[in-house]
């Protein structure tokens, strides 16, 4: 072999490393032994009942669906929060041009019938609401949300932001439903709402 | 130690015992998991969505697994119930997500399935939802003097509206839409009869 | 098989194996006697710290005779130094493409109209962008380059063909060009770790090949009966890898949430058995090698490796704990974080038996104050990330910017920083020529310190508020954002730190390279006084 160049930078530094021979203290034993003792105990003490394609933690009844039990309160302020107030802002005062206001809109205050329609089938077409026109596109939600449930978001709505307008419950919702059972498009606009028996 | 042979076979025989636990016990018992009765395949324009989804990197801020009551609030953020197996059947590759940088999107479709909204969101979320940190995509749109018949133009409030100008949604923009409102998870998993 | 049997056997069958690889390596295991101190070979020369002062009285003896240990280690160093040399500029170069991106991203979370016109400057690509040049540029680059100098020098042999490494090494970055180059375009694959298009993938399994069997022959000519634990590390790493990335990106093989269990199998894996090995295969040879003493305990650099070899590749479930994956596997995932305490504990003890008594030597050696600062966040994240697996804690931080804090404890805080001291050591000896301006390097810690210190604060303060928020249903989602802001501005202000401290170390290297006088020693790199650094 030829004798390689050394530089000064190789013959400065120290030989490589090597490894003694000291014990392994008793103390890192004992905590491999503690560290096991606890995987058994977690492992043991884990809840795998459930089917390994429900994922973890699990329980039937939440994956049953969450629709609300017959006579369970329905929290209407958690679904506006939820569903409405992206559009309708928080403060019910919606976004200028483009999504109305429901603090003191003629709508939200007027026919329960009519408001109930709305959410149902949902607007596609010019709306006016407190004086301003607005090119109207509110989604349908007769399908996602139950009768209890729109009944309880549209009493939220009719007794929030100064609004105090009487409450609507689960049956007139209903009848709504079965009213315009044989609608499959929303509505187009202020004019054919305010047709609305 | 001296043998190389004894170093390389342990450490191949370590990774073998994690794979078999991770990867092959997974692939033998829930990649296959059916879709669960009520979990429609995706439209195509919804899986062109779903590409842009992946391309801006949308899953790096919203997952897509609410979690299950017992352990996290998910469900009564109205994010959904907890996702199983079966609904990601149709989605390749799954996304999950890590971050909750914005909220969980796995039912984003049930609770806001306005187009309007979710365009608009996307061309500027400060003008629907104050003190987001979600960026603008801007151009997923175009700005022009007047659209043309047939495009969809954004309506926005009139403080981020370009003067003069309107905002036209990009089919790139329209597909992403269309993806997000078809995220819905909302169909029961078990018989709510059996579970009682 | 029910699931308790099948989580049952996986642990007991981890344990079993890590019983019976030490029992079959031990070297008087647990009884000291008479002569419990001595190492297993024997010692060389009494050794000197790495200083980056020329020592005079060493250069005075330079005409007796060199050592066979010195020879061998010189020849060594001349089969690496252009392949080495290559890696390190490659590495230089994406750690810049890396940090830029990265410290671009952070600002656009608090400033999110900023750079919104270009859809490749939108947060979700510079982030993958910043992820991607880190895991695939400067990680790889500069701990294989690392590699390639160690594993030669540990096993007294020359490189077995060094230029296909140098082949290997220009695939591997040509791949990664056209990797981002697709992730900036929108394409991707669309799994966090493995966005790069499966088809390049394919550049990269052979480029990565080309790197490996260099390493693989080498280890296999040796010229030493015993193997050094670095290269343990080492060498399993360079087998570990390409498994991992193999069986991660095979096109149709994974679907639905298989393929989550899979890209955290791999996502975790990259981290723990790629470069964790390699950062900490450095720290085993550099800290034992600047302060010029042995490494304590063999017995427990058995139980650091082989307890690293078998919890850590199962721990990946724990980044789905609350998904839509087998509970079993997210609890064997739970356990197997917890048990990686006892090998980070095994090589914290080691580390610290080594430097009881020598720990002066920090005022004089750069290297080591990077490898230590490294090995210290090693220990620390690690047992962050153990406690962090359970579920309890887990609630909290998952899906909030703690993970993110914790992700570059690890990864900047130990693997960066071990680099960075395995660069300032290794750079003179395949270049001939010393670092010019010694106060540049304390500059670089001290910048990169403060930098990550400011970081990992920040994010783990304004994680935790967050996913506190979130836990909070009678908050609204905003509010978690909303709490945020401060500390993701000051994440930025580390990160700039950091990034202004990389610009620091690279402007060194190019100074080093260009500048006049080389192989030699200039006394103008004496430190004016021990303190300075």
């Amino acid at each position: 072999m030829n004798k390689p160049e050394i530089l000064p930078q190789q013959r400065r530094e120290n030989p490589d490393p090597e490894e003694g021979r000291t014990p392994i203290p008793w103390l890192v034993l004992a905590l491999a032994l503690a560290l096991a003792a606890f995987g058994v105990v977690y492992i043991s003490r884990s809840n795998l009942d459930a089917p390994a394609i429900w994922g973890d933690g699990r329980s039937a009844a939440e994956l049953a669906g969450d629709k609300p039990a017959a006579g369970a309160k329905v929290d209407g302020g958690a679904i506006f929060t939820s569903m409405c107030a992206a559009c309708h802002q928080p403060t019910g005062l919606g976004l200028p041009g483009v999504f109305p206001p429901l603090a003191g809109s003629e709508w939200v205050l007027g026919k329960p019938d009519t408001l109930a329609a709305i959410l149902l089938h949902g607007i596609n077409g010019s709306i006016e609401v407190k004086g301003t026109a607005y090119q109207g596109a509110m989604p349908a939600f007769g399908g996602s949300l139950g009768d209890a449930e729109i009944a309880a978001v549209l009493t939220h709505i009719r007794s929030t932001w100064g609004n105090a307008a009487s409450p609507i419950d689960a049956a007139a919702v209903a009848a709504a439903r079965a009213r315009l059972a044989d609608r499959k498009q929303p509505f187009s606009g202020g004019a054919e709402l305010a047709a609305l028996p | 130690m001296h043998s190389e042979t004894r170093l390389i076979f342990g450490g191949l025989t370590t990774l073998a015992v994690a794979t078999a636990a991770l990867v092959v016990l997974p692939y033998l018992t829930v990649r296959d998991t059916p879709p669960v009765a009520g979990l429609k395949p995706y439209t195509s324009a919804q899986l062109r969505g779903r590409t842009q989804y992946i391309q801006h990197g949308c899953m790096y801020c919203h997952s897509q697994q609410p979690r299950a009551q017992a352990f996290a609030p998910d469900a009564r953020r109205a994010w959904g119930r907890a996702t199983v197996a079966g609904d990601y059947a149709y989605d390749d590759p799954p996304l999950l997500g890590t971050m909750r940088t914005g909220p969980d999107l796995m039912n984003i479709g049930v609770r806001q399935p306005s187009d309007q909204w979710h365009l608009g969101h996307l061309y500027q979320p400060r003008a629907y939802a104050p003190g987001s940190i979600m960026p603008a995509y801007p151009f997923l749109f175009e700005v022009r003097d007047k659209a043309e018949a047939g495009e969809t133009v954004v309506t926005l409030p009139p403080d981020f509206t370009p003067k003069g100008k309107v905002v036209v949604a990009r089919p790139e923009a329209l597909d992403l839409v269309s993806y997000l409102k078809s995220l819905d998870r909302s169909y029961p998993v078990v018989d709510a009869a059996s579970v009682n | 098989m029910n699931t308790l049997s099948i989580l049952m056997s996986a642990f007991v069958l981890s344990l079993v194996g890590l019983g019976f690889f030490i029992w079959s390596q031990r070297s008087r295991l647990l009884s000291r006697s008479a002569d419990g101190s001595e190492v297993i070979f024997a010692r060389g020369e009494i050794g000197h710290p790495e200083t980056l002062t020329p020592d005079r009285s060493l250069k005075a003896g330079a005409g007796t005779v060199d050592s066979q240990e010195l020879l061998d280690r010189a020849a060594a160093d001349a089969s690496t130094a252009a392949v080495v040399f290559f890696f390190y500029c490659c590495a230089f170069v994406w750690l810049l493409v890396a940090s830029a991106a990265g410290l671009t991203a952070s600002i656009k979370l608090h400033a999110p109209d900023w750079l919104v016109s270009e859809a490749w400057l939108s947060f979700g690509r510079i982030r993958t962008l910043h992820l991607n040049a880190v895991a695939y540029g400067w990680a790889p680059m500069a701990g294989l380059g690392t590699a390639l100098f160690i594993i030669p020098r540990l096993l007294k042999t020359e490189l077995v063909g060094g230029r296909y490494a140098l082949l290997g090494g220009a695939l591997w970055n040509a791949a990664l060009v056209a990797g981002l180059g697709s992730l900036a375009y929108g394409v991707s694959d669309g799994m966090e770790w493995l966005e790069i298009p499966w088809q390049i993938d394919i550049l990269f399994v052979a480029g990565g090949a080309l790197v490996g069997l260099p390493l693989i022959l080498t280890l296999l000519r040796r010229k030493v009966a015993h193997l050094y634990v670095s290269v343990w590390y080492m060498g399993c790493a360079l087998f570990w890898f390409p498994v991992l990335f193999f069986v991660a990106n095979v096109p149709g093989l994974h679907r639905g949430v298989e393929a989550a269990t899979m890209n955290w199998w791999f996502g975790h894996n990259v981290l723990g058995l790629f470069y964790t090995p390699l950062a900490l295969a450095s720290i085993y040879y550099f800290l034992p090698k600047l302060i010029g003493r042995p490494i304590q305990s063999y017995n427990l650099s058995l139980v650091g490796f082989w307890g690293l070899a078998f919890f850590y590749g199962q721990v990946g479930g724990h980044h789905l704990v609350g998904g839509p994956v087998p509970a079993w596997l997210v609890t064997l995932s739970i356990v197997q974080s917890m048990m990686m305490i006892l090998p980070v504990v095994a090589f914290t003890v080691n580390q610290h038996l080594t430097l009881k008594g020598h720990l002066g030597a920090l005022r004089h050696s750069p290297t080591l104050q990077f490898i230590c600062l490294g090995g210290l966040m090693y220990t620390a994240s690690s047992v962050q990330g153990s406690f962090e697996a359970l579920r309890s804690v887990n609630v909290i931080t998952h899906f909030t910017h703690y993970t993110v804090a914790h992700a570059h404890l690890g990864l900047y805080g130990f693997v960066t920083m071990v680099f960075f001291g395995a660069i300032y050591f290794v750079v003179p000896r395949v270049t001939g020529r010393d670092w010019p301006w010694p106060r540049l390097i304390s500059l670089h810690f001290w910048l990169a310190a403060t930098g990550i210190a400011i970081y990992f604060v920040s994010l783990t303060i304004g994680g935790w508020l967050q996913g506190s928020a979130m836990l909070d249903e009678s908050r609204g989602f905003m509010e978690s954002v909303r709490i945020t802001l401060p500390y993701l501005q000051g994440r930025s202000v580390g990160g700039a730190l950091m990034v202004l401290s990389h610009v620091v170390f690279a402007a060194h290297f190019v100074r080093l390279l260009i500048g006049g006088a080389g192989r030699t020693d200039q006394s103008s790199t004496r430190l004016s006084a021990p303190g300075a650094i």
